[in-house]
């Protein structure tokens, strides 16, 4: 039941923002991010290279190269963060929250099970994993799908900023 | 550069015009360095570049792509090089949060200015509204087999495995976490490896390649006697070199186009060469 009514939700969300989720333009323009904040950005991305992305973290053996040794996080100096840039805004609609990343991917491959191209995607924000439903530029195109949902049973979905 | 952008990238909108303009840079920067590539001695094609996936898509005009024609104006004649020469300038649609060294994919060229890199600025990956950023693919093992077989006739090499249960593992990966050597045992016991460029075509499901080779294998799911192999992966493409759904992501943050060509093509630099 629960995946069926994703699954037309999810067709609702493809009619409302149309191809790509990306043909809105904004309300207005995002910041423009200064040269010595893109500098350390750049710096961080080459630094955590290395580091497992989110879906290889449960595999039982992971096996790296041997030849190329994955980058150590120890090794630069405990110093992870570069203080990244502030990022514009967007809203998205939440369909589920949790406490574990883990039990928020699991919730996340369910619902991909039985849709691979369902839009779902997971971020943390305010201590909490959550499970996340398109992009939206303005609050007033993510009410409009918060509705929807809401219509089709979703009494929890809500809009999160971040 | 106007039929191509909106094909490549989709026919965005303002808040993606940074994207868009990294978009018509990079598929100009291609489009240039592969001039005469189809075109040369006995085996010339009499063509350029294909209009499809294996060089770049074109579609004509679209009614709706007037801010894809806008980045290509803005950025008329801009290319990319390293040291003054035109860069091989690959792209894919999603890296998933990590993009792949160009020499383990194409494998016979070292490219400098396409190293792996996170696709993470300390937040989170900037590929994630992406719709294939994560999946999970299910591949009927039966049918898995007879493409291995297939594959194996093609090449003069019949793989020597038997119909039944077996293992699949990924033995070996890339520092991004892509598979390098995936090793698959039948039910008696025979063992094939597969190597990085086979891996996509073999895993191909309902007549289309795996996404991405950065993938880790689920739990097996039975149904009758009949095996399906579970693969949790993200990302779509090679990985190679800008990622379009990580620049569409980069330019909704405040990025602009030659800050994303610089993160995803490095130590490179745009010149304005007509």
């Amino acid at each position: 039941m629960l995946f069926s009514r994703l699954r037309i939700c999810y067709f609702l969300i493809i009619m409302v923002m149309g191809p790509g989720c990306a043909s809105t333009p904004r309300s207005e323009r995002p910041t423009t991010i200064d040269e010595s904040q893109f500098r350390k950005g750049l710096e961080y991305s080459r630094r955590i290279y290395g580091k497992p992305i989110d879906i290889l973290k449960e595999e039982p053996h992971p096996l790296p190269s041997s030849r190329e040794k994955p980058h150590s996080i120890a090794s630069s100096g405990g110093k992870r963060s570069p203080n990244p840039p502030h990022l514009a805004d967007g809203f998205a609609v939440q369909l589920a929250s949790f406490q574990s990343e883990s039990n928020a991917n699991k919730f996340l491959i369910q619902q991909q099970e039985n849709d691979p191209n369902l839009r779902l995607r997971i971020r943390r924000h305010q201590g909490l994993w959550r499970v996340l439903l398109g992009y939206f530029a303005s609050r007033a195109e993510a009410e409009r799908t918060r509705n929807k949902v809401r219509s089709l049973g979703y009494n929890d979905a809500w809009i999160i900023r971040f | 550069m106007h039929g191509v952008v909106p094909a490549e990238i989709g026919s965005l909108g303002k808040s993606e015009f940074e994207a868009l303009k990294a978009q018509a840079v990079a598929s100009r920067t291609y489009a240039l360095k592969k001039l005469g590539g189809n075109n040369r001695g006995k085996d010339s094609r009499g063509f350029d570049i294909r209009s499809d996936i294996y060089d770049q898509t074109y579609h004509g005009r679209r009614e709706n792509s007037e801010w894809a024609i806008r980045a290509v104006n803005a950025t008329k004649g801009e290319v990319i090089t390293f040291n003054n020469n035109v860069i091989e300038c690959y792209f894919h649609s999603t890296c998933g949060g990590r993009t792949e060294s160009g020499h383990n994919v194409f494998t016979n060229v070292q490219f400098p200015y396409l190293q792996g890199i996170a696709d993470d600025f300390g937040k989170r990956d900037f590929c994630e509204d992406s719709p294939h950023y994560r999946w999970v693919e299910k591949i009927n093992a039966s049918e898995l087999i007879s493409s291995l077989r297939e594959f194996g006739r093609q090449n003069n090499n019949n793989h020597p495995l038997a119909p039944g249960l077996f293992e699949l593992r990924v033995s070996e990966r890339f520092p991004s976490g892509r598979a390098k050597s995936v090793i698959i045992v039948d039910g008696k016991n025979n063992t094939i490896a597969l190597e990085p460029n086979s891996i996509r075509p073999l895993f191909q499901n309902e007549n289309r390649s795996l996404r991405s080779s950065l993938f880790r294998v689920g739990q097996p799911i039975d149904r009758g006697g009949n095996r399906e192999i579970v693969l949790i992966g993200a990302g779509f493409g090679h990985g190679v070199g800008m990622c379009q759904w990580g620049a569409i992501g980069m330019s909704r943050k405040g990025y602009s186009y030659d800050q994303m060509l610089r993160h995803y093509y490095r130590e490179t630099e745009l010149k304005k060469i007509y």
